[in-house]
């Protein structure tokens, strides 16, 4: 290469550099500045400690937090225990991926009418019990936030499950577990034993990121609590979210006190796990090396299965549901199907075409901003620099997002930007941009090298061998990147309330406002449509992985390619 | 006593090892050489009862008396010693024993541990992880843990071919002795001649 053009190639390193990490942490920065601007403000401290209902909503919060992240921890280990290396496990995998591209909301909806009184389990169970009018249960919005936890349960678990797939098929962790798990069969132990006592304590700290990401979710979640959740009073993120969309300045106050507070909770129970840890372990080493080797328990493995196949059918069934929901017209109860079938429902979301349309165009431009973005910085950066880059590219993952979206929503307010087209589609850049780079992360920087030698010593340009070359053998993991951050962009829905200030909606603002508000027909169409978006994305994705210039079709579950933080989460 | 009895690998209905009858007596050695791709490794996973399709084993394997071919790898009782170490990472050297240490009282288990790792001129090591050992202090400690489960035969993988050539001679005295010391049944597999024990029947396949 010339010197003038080696020294281009340089000085365009150098910018694409420093643009791209002001690209991953200015909003970042600038988001958390105003959050936490507003947030430290006397009078929303006063104004939050002088509600009487603040501290239960807290501990609604918190416990639901809590209990959705261990329940849904403790399922998945049961699940890889019993089922990993089992021809189940393969088909388990497989099954993640649409699992995953069904939207949290959408999902919260057809939940919420399966496990209703009046739902689809009460009127299965109808004709046992003798039951002509819905039974007196108190299940979704139950003030204990027990449905809230469910809910969160059933879509955490996948994701969880989707990381641990990832991290064990890792070259070099499979080999290692492999190898552990035959030592330790020849020392005696089963394969349960060697999970319990070998196996967890060494998978469990690479899995800190995800499960940081799932307890901070559930902290914070908006959408599915405003489902499902409890109501009286709210978790303290609903109460935040409605007091942040408040006109006046002191519930506004009071929502940003709220969003830190969760903030400062979250960081909390973090350094209560640190400190925890190296306790838990030391005790878990103790009862590791007792020596015990306990007798297989054909049952276990038996009731893994079960559960691994009902959580399948879970997302198969509320699937279902809002298809048959949303053309339900009288359907009354005990009846298992609707007397009347109507299509009301569809010409209604007919005629509002253009939020399905907008919702679509978002999401495509937000998932190729972020897809041009993260290819930028994977290109212009060193592998080294990605363990730098890690804490920006996660801390939307990681940070509570109401706490970042109310301080986003005042950087916008101060720069007159609310409500712009420009500015939501910034902020759902800002949101898929970590997602796109951890999909693309892996195998750009597993790409040989020698094959760009290879290109230059022929005489070919970078460009020409970037368009011949590495996008063509890269065309999966780019699709998958694709779908991936257009069903992160569909999942937005605070991102959506604040920096669209209301003013565009999208089908998931409109599934969760119509379900949250009982209309149960329309709202589901649009869960519906919420859920099938990211699924079409998903399936041109993997129409894409089959045509994978090496030759060599992937399976499905394969495109979104694994990732330390794993698919798309709503927000 | 170690006792094989036409036992066979084929892979895809291909013969790798043909029909091989042994008998290995405690403390006694069965070494197996051949080419690389010949099976060896493979007639230790379908004795240590890890061999995954498409490759297959037939025939009988009996210790002590009694027929373990159907038998899970955790209630066979056969261990085994690989090229790597395989020490658990995250445990200390003496919970790595401990871990293959029969239950009982723990200050016994643990006294009977700290007398093995003196035994091997390993004593004052037992706190340290196995990073922060030498690769012959581990590969000492894999065999001590191997011996401390019991096992009543022992397959070795090449468990030399990664140490340097001092150490491997040192390694290799120190194996046949403690084996010998225990009275443990051992297959060997190996490329190398020089690994093969005094006195050790040799089986060349491939």
């Amino acid at each position: 290469m010339k010197p003038r053009a080696a020294a281009a190639v340089r000085a365009a390193r150098a910018a694409g550099r420093a643009g791209v990490l002001l690209i991953f942490a200015l909003p970042l920065v600038a988001g958390l500045a105003f959050g936490l601007g507003e947030a430290f403000d006397p009078r929303g401290w006063r104004e939050l400690l002088d509600q009487p209902q603040w501290p239960t909503a807290l501990a609604l919060s918190v416990t639901g937090a809590l209990a959705s992240t261990l329940l849904s921890l403790a399922l998945a280990m049961v699940l890889v225990k019993a089922l990993h290396g089992t021809p189940a496990w393969t088909r388990l995998v497989r099954a993640l991926a649409p699992m995953l591209a069904v939207p949290h909301a959408a999902f919260a909806i057809g939940a919420a009418w399966l496990f209703a009184p009046a739902g689809l389990l009460a009127r299965a169970i109808a004709p046992l019990a003798g039951w002509s009018a819905p039974p007196a249960w108190v299940t979704v919005n139950d003030p204990q936030g027990l449905m809230l936890i469910g809910v969160l349960v059933l879509k955490e678990t996948p994701f969880l499950l989707w990381n641990l797939a990832a991290l064990l098929a890792r070259t070099d962790e499979a080999a290692r577990l492999k190898q552990a798990l035959a030592m330790a069969g020849s020392l005696g132990y089963t394969r349960r034993a060697f999970w319990w006592r070998l196996g967890w304590p060494l998978v469990l700290p690479l899995l800190a990121w995800p499960l940081l990401a799932v307890l901070a979710y559930g902290l914070t979640v908006v959408d599915v609590a405003l489902v499902v959740g409890p109501n009286s009073p709210p978790t303290l993120a609903v109460s935040a979210y409605a007091d942040l969309q408040d006109g006046s300045a002191g519930a506004n106050a009071r929502g940003a006190t709220a969003a830190l507070l969760l903030g400062l909770v979250l960081l909390g129970l973090c350094g209560l796990a640190a400190l925890a840890w190296p306790l838990v372990r030391r005790a878990w080493i103790a009862a590791a090396t007792s020596g015990r080797r306990p007798a297989p328990r054909r049952a276990a493995a038996g009731a893994a299965r079960a559960a691994a196949v009902a959580l399948v059918a879970a997302y198969a069934v509320v699937i279902a549901l809002l298809a048959g929901l949303s053309v339900a017209g009288v359907w009354t109860f005990p009846s298992w199907r609707p007397q009347v079938l109507t299509l009301d429902a569809w010409a209604q979301v007919l005629l509002a075409g253009r939020t399905l349309g907008f919702t679509a165009a978002l999401a495509l431009a937000a998932s190729a901003a972020g897809l041009v973005l993260a290819w930028a910085w994977l290109e212009a950066t060193p592998a080294q620099w990605d363990g730098r880059v890690a804490p920006f590219a996660l801390a939307p993952l990681v940070l509570p997002g109401l706490l970042l979206m109310a301080g986003l929503y005042q950087g916008s307010l101060h720069l007159r930007i609310d409500g712009s087209v420009a500015a939501l589609l910034w902020v759902h850049v800002l949101v898929v941009l970590p997602y796109s780079w951890l999909v693309l992360r892996p195998a750009w920087r597993s790409f040989d090298v020698r094959l760009e030698h290879t290109a230059l010593a022929l005489g070919r340009s970078r460009t020409a061998f970037w368009w011949r070359v590495k996008w063509p053998l890269l065309a999966a993991p780019i699709a998958a990147a694709l779908a991936v951050g257009f069903a992160v962009s569909v999942a937005q829905f605070v991102a959506t309330q604040f920096i669209g200030a209301g003013r565009h909606a999208t089908v998931t603002t409109e599934a969760v406002t119509l379900a949250s508000g009982g209309q149960r027909t329309l709202g589901a169409a649009f869960a519906l449509l919420q859920a099938l978006l990211p699924l079409a994305g998903f399936a041109l994705a993997a129409l894409a992985a089959r045509d994978d210039p090496d030759g060599r079709a992937r399976p499905a579950a394969q495109v979104t390619a694994p990732t330390p933080a794993g698919p798309p989460r709503g927000a | 006593m170690l006792e094989l009895r036409a036992v066979e690998i084929t892979l895809a209905g291909r013969v790798l090892v043909p029909a091989l009858d042994a008998r290995v007596g405690p403390g006694e050695v069965l070494a197996v050489m051949g080419a690389s791709g010949s099976g060896k490794s493979s007639l230790l996973a379908w004795l240590a009862g890890l061999l995954e399709p498409p490759l297959e084993g037939r025939g009988e394997v009996w210790l002590d008396g009694r027929a373990v071919q159907a038998l899970p790898v955790e209630q066979r009782r056969i261990g085994l010693l690989f090229q790597d170490d395989l020490l658990f990472p995250h445990l200390t050297v003496l919970e790595n024993l401990l871990f293959a240490l029969p239950a009982g009282a723990r200050a016994d288990r643990v006294a009977r541990a700290e007398a093995m790792l003196a035994s091997a001129e390993l004593a004052g090591l037992s706190g340290r992880r196995p990073a922060e050992l030498s690769g012959g202090q581990r590969s000492r400690v894999s065999l001590l843990r191997a011996l401390l489960a019991a096992p009543r035969a022992l397959l070795l993988d090449e468990p030399f071919s990664r140490l340097d050539a001092a150490l491997r001679a040192r390694m290799r005295e120190f194996t046949w002795t403690m084996l010998a010391r225990h009275g443990v049944p051992a297959v060997l597999v190996t490329h190398d001649r020089d690994d093969v024990p005094e006195g050790a029947r040799l089986v060349l396949i491939g």
